[in-house]
């Protein structure tokens, strides 16, 4: 009686922080999608300082959890086949 | 010249009129003068909150039609000499006033008052539009709950597309208790996403409910904790500089550890 008990909402907080991240990172990426292309020449323009690679074979991936999971977070992936190095560090 | 603030939040119900009410208040108790006017045109609130409904007479669409002089229809607060209120027309709707008439009338009035404090309707649509046009700086109103964080988010965007110059944050109805448990946002979680300056922290507090029932804002009531943190908001509002509060979470009293044990054996 006295024990309290693990209730399906307990760390719910967490959950709730997750979400939010989620939802606010999907909402913003949808009301100006051309972030994702701005991100896409920006990081071009910095590895061409270092190799060669075929811009047209980049790719961007987005990936958002989805569900009551905690520590799971938004995350891109990005996919860059490269052919050489430039110069030598 | 005045400051015009917008008080507004997207989501409705997190708590934008009683924010209005206590934070103008509490500037005009610390000696300005301040104009709070009620753009929820249609769904009036802000005259209740203050005690002021058998004082209005006109209202800002007739000020705007030119029915009525905008003295006439300036309500003078019962409390305070320096606060007053604009109120809004119960039986017109959002289209009663246009951007350029808003802008208009705040123009008439920021020569003759310290802060202009406008509430804005809930959503985003023309009220919204009509309720920001003439201000440049705002208050975000949310509630530690994800639908309204997200909606405050997606409030100061459209903000920031019209270039104000300070969004502040006031996080309302926040429970210290549910927090320590870690069922609900915190603080460090809201402000990470929205990556807005917090102006205050409100805890949950029955006495807005009371305060709401009898017409006097709850700053009033110097054992209100949620209108000691209204108090606070006020003072760094002049730039007075106010530790934010630290919500303490209040002690259940004898009777209530005895009801919460009998719930807990349920």
């Amino acid at each position: 009686m006295f024990v309290s008990k693990k209730t399906p909402f307990t760390g719910s907080g967490d959950v709730a922080k997750n979400r939010l991240t989620t939802i606010i990172f999907q909402d913003r990426m949808e009301r100006s999608p051309e972030i994702l292309e701005m991100m896409k020449s920006e990081i071009i323009s910095v590895m061409a300082n270092y190799m060669d690679f075929d811009e047209n074979q980049i790719e961007l991936d987005l990936w958002l959890p989805g569900g009551k999971t905690v520590g799971e977070l938004p995350s891109l992936t990005a996919s860059i086949p490269i052919r050489a190095w430039k110069k030598r560090h | 010249m005045g400051e015009i603030i917008v008080v507004t939040s997207g989501k409705g119900g997190v708590g934008k009129t009683t924010t209005t009410a206590n934070i103008g208040s509490g500037l005009a108790t610390l000696g300005k003068k301040v104009v709070l006017i009620d753009m929820d045109i249609g769904l009036r609130n802000l005259d209740i909150i203050l005690g002021l409904e058998r004082h209005i007479v006109y209202d800002l669409v007739q000020v705007v039609e030119g029915r009525c002089r905008m003295k006439q229809a300036l309500v003078k607060d019962k409390r305070l000499d320096n606060l007053f209120l604009l109120a809004a027309p119960q039986t017109r709707d959002k289209d009663a006033i246009s951007p350029e008439q808003m802008q208009k009338l705040c123009s008439s009035l920021v020569d003759d008052f310290d802060y202009i404090l406008i509430d804005c309707p809930a959503g985003i649509e023309q009220g919204f539009r009509n309720a920001i046009v003439a201000a440049n700086k705002a208050i975000v109103v949310a509630t530690p709950e994800v639908n309204s964080v997200r909606d405050a988010d997606r409030v100061v965007g459209l903000l920031e597309s019209e270039d104000f110059e300070e969004i502040r944050l006031v996080l309302n109805r926040v429970r210290p208790d549910m927090v320590r448990r870690k069922e609900m946002l915190d603080m460090e979680a809201v402000t990470s996403v929205l990556s807005i300056d917090v102006l205050g922290i409100v805890p949950d507090d029955e006495h807005i409910i009371a305060a709401g029932n009898v017409g006097e804002p709850a700053i009033s009531d110097p054992s209100s904790p949620a209108g000691m943190a209204y108090a606070n908001i006020a003072s760094r509002i002049l730039d007075i500089n106010v530790p934010m509060l630290e919500i303490v979470e209040r002690h259940p009293t004898f009777g209530e550890k005895l009801r919460n044990l009998f719930r807990k054996g349920r």
